[in-house]
Protein backbone atom coordinates (compact mmCIF):
# COMPACT_ATOMS: atom_id res chain seq x y z
CA UNK A 1 0.00 0.00 0.00
CA UNK A 2 1.03 3.54 -1.03
CA UNK A 3 1.61 6.09 2.04
CA UNK A 4 -0.83 8.17 0.57
CA UNK A 5 -3.21 5.56 0.93
CA UNK A 6 -2.81 4.96 4.76
CA UNK A 7 -5.05 5.74 7.24
CA UNK A 8 -2.82 8.05 8.83
CA UNK A 9 -2.48 9.70 5.28
CA UNK A 10 -6.21 10.33 4.66
CA UNK A 11 -6.54 11.18 8.49
CA UNK A 12 -4.05 14.38 8.25
CA UNK A 13 -6.17 14.97 5.10
CA UNK A 14 -9.40 15.43 6.65
CA UNK A 15 -7.94 16.80 10.19
CA UNK A 16 -5.95 19.59 7.79
CA UNK A 17 -9.26 20.75 6.07
CA UNK A 18 -11.25 21.18 9.68
CA UNK A 19 -8.25 22.73 11.22
CA UNK A 20 -8.15 25.22 7.67
CA UNK A 21 -11.94 26.01 8.96
CA UNK A 22 -11.42 26.06 12.13
CA UNK A 23 -8.54 29.04 12.15
CA UNK A 24 -10.38 30.79 9.08
CA UNK A 25 -13.15 31.63 11.63
CA UNK A 26 -10.85 32.39 14.57
CA UNK A 27 -8.78 35.11 12.26
CA UNK A 28 -12.04 36.44 11.06
CA UNK A 29 -13.19 36.66 14.59
CA UNK A 30 -10.44 38.27 15.55
CA UNK A 31 -10.31 40.84 13.03
CA UNK A 32 -13.77 42.00 13.68
CA UNK A 33 -12.86 42.12 17.20
CA UNK A 34 -15.15 39.67 18.63
CA UNK A 35 -18.42 40.72 20.77
CA UNK A 36 -18.08 39.89 24.79
CA UNK A 37 -20.48 37.29 24.34
CA UNK A 38 -18.59 35.07 21.68
CA UNK A 39 -15.03 35.13 24.08
CA UNK A 40 -16.38 32.02 25.67
CA UNK A 41 -17.83 29.95 22.15
CA UNK A 42 -13.89 31.62 20.84
CA UNK A 43 -12.15 30.15 23.86
CA UNK A 44 -13.62 26.92 23.58
CA UNK A 45 -12.89 27.12 19.50
CA UNK A 46 -9.36 28.01 20.21
CA UNK A 47 -8.90 25.13 22.16
CA UNK A 48 -10.36 22.56 19.82
CA UNK A 49 -8.03 24.29 16.76
CA UNK A 50 -5.21 23.38 19.26
CA UNK A 51 -5.84 20.11 19.88
CA UNK A 52 -6.86 19.56 16.14
CA UNK A 53 -3.44 20.56 15.02
CA UNK A 54 -1.71 18.86 17.61
CA UNK A 55 -3.57 15.60 16.63
CA UNK A 56 -2.57 16.62 12.65
CA UNK A 57 1.08 16.95 13.95
CA UNK A 58 0.93 13.68 15.20
CA UNK A 59 -0.38 12.49 11.75
CA UNK A 60 2.27 14.37 9.92
CA UNK A 61 5.09 12.33 11.96
CA UNK A 62 3.65 8.96 12.00
CA UNK A 63 3.96 9.57 8.47
CA UNK A 64 7.41 10.64 8.52
CA UNK A 65 8.32 7.69 10.31
CA UNK A 66 6.25 5.27 8.41
CA UNK A 67 8.85 7.16 5.28
CA UNK A 68 11.79 6.57 7.27
CA UNK A 69 11.23 2.78 7.92
CA UNK A 70 10.41 2.14 4.57
CA UNK A 71 13.33 4.11 2.92
CA UNK A 72 15.40 2.13 5.68
CA UNK A 73 14.25 -1.04 4.24
CA UNK A 74 15.00 -0.25 0.62
CA UNK A 75 18.41 0.97 1.73
CA UNK A 76 17.66 4.14 -0.92
CA UNK A 77 16.29 7.49 -0.79
CA UNK A 78 13.28 8.05 -2.32
CA UNK A 79 12.84 11.49 -3.19
CA UNK A 80 9.22 11.73 -4.21
CA UNK A 81 8.32 9.51 -0.88
CA UNK A 82 10.16 12.23 1.05
CA UNK A 83 8.48 15.06 -1.09
CA UNK A 84 5.06 13.88 -0.32
CA UNK A 85 6.10 13.64 3.52
CA UNK A 86 7.43 17.06 3.22
CA UNK A 87 4.77 18.65 1.85
CA UNK A 88 2.35 17.08 4.37
CA UNK A 89 4.47 18.37 7.17
CA UNK A 90 4.99 21.79 5.92
CA UNK A 91 1.18 21.66 5.71
CA UNK A 92 0.74 20.70 9.23
CA UNK A 93 3.47 23.05 10.40
CA UNK A 94 1.93 25.93 8.75
CA UNK A 95 -1.59 25.26 10.37
CA UNK A 96 -0.25 25.13 13.63
CA UNK A 97 1.73 28.60 13.29
CA UNK A 98 -1.78 29.59 12.38
CA UNK A 99 -3.36 27.84 15.17
CA UNK A 100 -0.87 30.16 17.47
CA UNK A 101 -1.47 33.24 16.01
CA UNK A 102 -5.16 33.06 15.72
CA UNK A 103 -5.97 31.87 19.06
CA UNK A 104 -7.30 34.44 20.97
CA UNK A 105 -5.27 36.76 23.68
CA UNK A 106 -7.70 36.22 26.05
CA UNK A 107 -6.70 32.31 26.12
CA UNK A 108 -2.88 32.31 24.66
CA UNK A 109 -1.41 29.85 22.43
CA UNK A 110 -1.23 26.29 24.01
CA UNK A 111 2.22 25.43 25.45
CA UNK A 112 1.42 21.37 23.99
CA UNK A 113 1.03 23.52 20.48
CA UNK A 114 3.94 25.30 20.68
CA UNK A 115 5.91 22.17 21.54
CA UNK A 116 4.47 20.16 18.23
CA UNK A 117 5.37 23.06 16.45
CA UNK A 118 9.06 22.84 17.36
CA UNK A 119 9.01 19.14 17.07
CA UNK A 120 7.66 19.68 13.34
CA UNK A 121 10.20 21.80 12.71
CA UNK A 122 13.02 19.62 13.62
CA UNK A 123 11.61 17.54 11.37
CA UNK A 124 10.81 18.90 8.48
CA UNK A 125 14.42 20.07 8.46
CA UNK A 126 15.16 16.42 8.08
CA UNK A 127 12.96 15.86 5.51
CA UNK A 128 15.23 17.78 3.46
CA UNK A 129 18.52 16.00 3.74
CA UNK A 130 18.73 13.03 1.13
CA UNK A 131 18.31 9.54 2.86
CA UNK A 132 21.53 7.99 3.47
CA UNK A 133 22.02 4.71 3.13
CA UNK A 134 25.60 4.80 3.62
CA UNK A 135 27.42 2.52 5.87
CA UNK A 136 28.11 5.16 8.35
CA UNK A 137 24.91 4.86 9.50
CA UNK A 138 23.97 1.30 8.41
CA UNK A 139 23.63 -0.67 11.95
CA UNK A 140 25.94 -3.76 11.87
CA UNK A 141 24.40 -7.36 11.88
CA UNK A 142 26.75 -8.51 14.28
CA UNK A 143 26.94 -5.85 16.73
CA UNK A 144 22.72 -5.66 16.11
CA UNK A 145 22.80 -9.27 17.23
CA UNK A 146 25.13 -8.77 20.87
CA UNK A 147 22.62 -5.63 21.85
CA UNK A 148 19.83 -7.95 21.41
CA UNK A 149 21.19 -10.67 23.53
CA UNK A 150 22.65 -8.34 26.26
CA UNK A 151 18.76 -6.88 25.88
CA UNK A 152 17.54 -10.48 26.77
CA UNK A 153 19.85 -10.69 29.51
CA UNK A 154 18.75 -7.42 30.88
CA UNK A 155 22.22 -5.59 30.40
CA UNK A 156 20.40 -1.93 30.07
CA UNK A 157 20.39 1.10 31.60
CA UNK A 158 17.74 3.25 32.86
CA UNK A 159 17.82 6.01 30.40
CA UNK A 160 15.72 8.37 33.06
CA UNK A 161 18.76 7.61 35.56
CA UNK A 162 21.06 8.04 32.89
CA UNK A 163 20.24 11.57 32.44
CA UNK A 164 19.44 12.31 35.59
CA UNK A 165 23.00 11.66 36.40
CA UNK A 166 24.31 13.74 33.57
CA UNK A 167 22.10 16.82 34.40
CA UNK A 168 23.66 16.32 38.09
CA UNK A 169 27.18 16.19 37.00
CA UNK A 170 27.01 19.61 36.06
CA UNK A 171 29.74 20.82 33.79
CA UNK B 1 0.14 4.00 27.04
CA UNK B 2 3.48 5.13 28.62
CA UNK B 3 6.81 3.67 28.32
CA UNK B 4 9.84 3.15 30.58
CA UNK B 5 13.02 3.68 27.93
CA UNK B 6 16.21 1.75 28.46
CA UNK B 7 18.94 1.33 26.41
CA UNK B 8 21.24 -1.93 25.93
CA UNK B 9 24.41 -0.82 27.98
CA UNK B 10 27.08 -1.62 25.07
CA UNK B 11 24.63 1.01 23.48
CA UNK B 12 25.27 3.56 25.95
CA UNK B 13 29.00 3.12 25.60
CA UNK B 14 28.64 3.94 22.22
CA UNK B 15 26.65 6.82 22.71
CA UNK B 16 28.93 8.07 25.30
CA UNK B 17 32.20 7.34 23.38
CA UNK B 18 30.29 9.23 20.47
CA UNK B 19 32.55 12.54 20.85
CA UNK B 20 29.35 14.75 21.99
CA UNK B 21 29.69 17.73 23.83
CA UNK B 22 28.27 17.42 27.33
CA UNK B 23 25.51 19.72 25.85
CA UNK B 24 24.87 17.60 22.60
CA UNK B 25 24.58 14.42 24.86
CA UNK B 26 22.29 15.91 27.46
CA UNK B 27 20.26 17.01 24.07
CA UNK B 28 20.22 13.33 22.70
CA UNK B 29 19.43 11.99 25.71
CA UNK B 30 16.55 14.14 26.23
CA UNK B 31 15.33 13.52 22.84
CA UNK B 32 15.14 10.01 23.13
CA UNK B 33 14.07 9.86 26.83
CA UNK B 34 10.65 12.28 25.91
CA UNK B 35 10.42 11.91 22.22
CA UNK B 36 11.24 8.30 21.95
CA UNK B 37 8.49 6.67 24.11
CA UNK B 38 5.61 9.74 23.00
CA UNK B 39 6.22 8.29 18.57
CA UNK B 40 5.93 4.81 20.09
CA UNK B 41 2.64 4.32 20.04
CA UNK B 42 1.21 7.16 17.48
CA UNK B 43 3.79 5.08 14.40
CA UNK B 44 3.21 1.49 15.40
CA UNK B 45 0.11 1.21 13.46
CA UNK B 46 1.70 2.38 10.05
CA UNK B 47 4.84 0.00 10.35
CA UNK B 48 5.66 -1.53 7.62
CA UNK B 49 4.14 -5.93 7.42
CA UNK B 50 7.23 -7.49 7.78
CA UNK B 51 9.16 -5.55 10.37
CA UNK B 52 11.68 -7.13 12.35
CA UNK B 53 9.88 -5.69 15.25
CA UNK B 54 12.12 -2.55 15.89
CA UNK B 55 11.44 1.05 14.83
CA UNK B 56 13.76 2.65 12.94
CA UNK B 57 13.72 6.68 13.50
CA UNK B 58 16.24 9.35 11.22
CA UNK B 59 16.10 12.71 12.69
CA UNK B 60 18.14 15.72 12.93
CA UNK B 61 19.52 16.58 16.01
CA UNK B 62 20.73 20.21 16.21
CA UNK B 63 24.47 19.66 17.14
CA UNK B 64 26.86 22.57 18.29
CA UNK B 65 28.89 22.96 14.99
CA UNK B 66 26.10 21.51 12.63
CA UNK B 67 23.65 18.97 12.75
CA UNK B 68 23.46 14.64 13.59
CA UNK B 69 22.25 12.60 11.11
CA UNK B 70 20.61 9.58 13.92
CA UNK B 71 19.35 5.80 12.98
CA UNK B 72 17.84 4.49 16.21
CA UNK B 73 16.44 1.38 16.60
CA UNK B 74 14.61 0.01 19.27
CA UNK B 75 11.85 -3.03 20.40
CA UNK B 76 8.64 -2.29 22.13
CA UNK B 77 7.65 -4.89 25.39
CA UNK B 78 4.11 -4.25 25.87
CA UNK B 79 3.31 -7.25 28.43
CA UNK B 80 5.48 -4.95 31.36
CA UNK B 81 3.03 -4.55 34.50
CA UNK B 82 1.93 -0.44 34.07
CA UNK B 83 4.20 0.49 31.79
CA UNK B 84 5.62 -0.72 28.19
CA UNK B 85 9.31 -1.07 27.96
CA UNK B 86 11.16 0.73 24.92
CA UNK B 87 14.98 -0.97 24.91
CA UNK B 88 17.47 1.09 22.52
CA UNK B 89 19.00 -2.18 20.50
CA UNK B 90 21.02 0.31 17.87
CA UNK B 91 22.75 4.29 17.56
CA UNK B 92 24.54 5.04 14.52
CA UNK B 93 24.88 8.81 13.84
CA UNK B 94 26.48 11.20 11.37
CA UNK B 95 27.81 14.54 11.84
CA UNK B 96 26.88 16.50 9.26
CA UNK B 97 27.53 20.29 8.40
CA UNK B 98 24.76 23.28 8.93
CA UNK B 99 23.26 24.47 5.73
CA UNK B 100 22.26 27.74 5.14
CA UNK B 101 18.78 26.63 4.13
CA UNK B 102 17.21 25.36 7.28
Amino acid sequence: MTLTHTLPARTARARSQYLGELVDVLRCARLEGGHPEEQGPLRRLAEEAAQMACRLARDARALWNAAQERLHAAAKDDPPLREYVRDVMAGALALAEDALKAAPDSVGPPVSLRLEADRLRQELAATELPWDASDALRVDPQVLAQAQADSERGDVIDMEEWLRELQASGG
Amino acid sequence: MSYKLRVVRTVGKLISAAGLTRRELLRLLAWLHEDLPERADECRHVRAADADGCFAYYVDLEADDGRYIIVCRFVVHDDHAGDGVLVVQSFTFQRRPRTGST
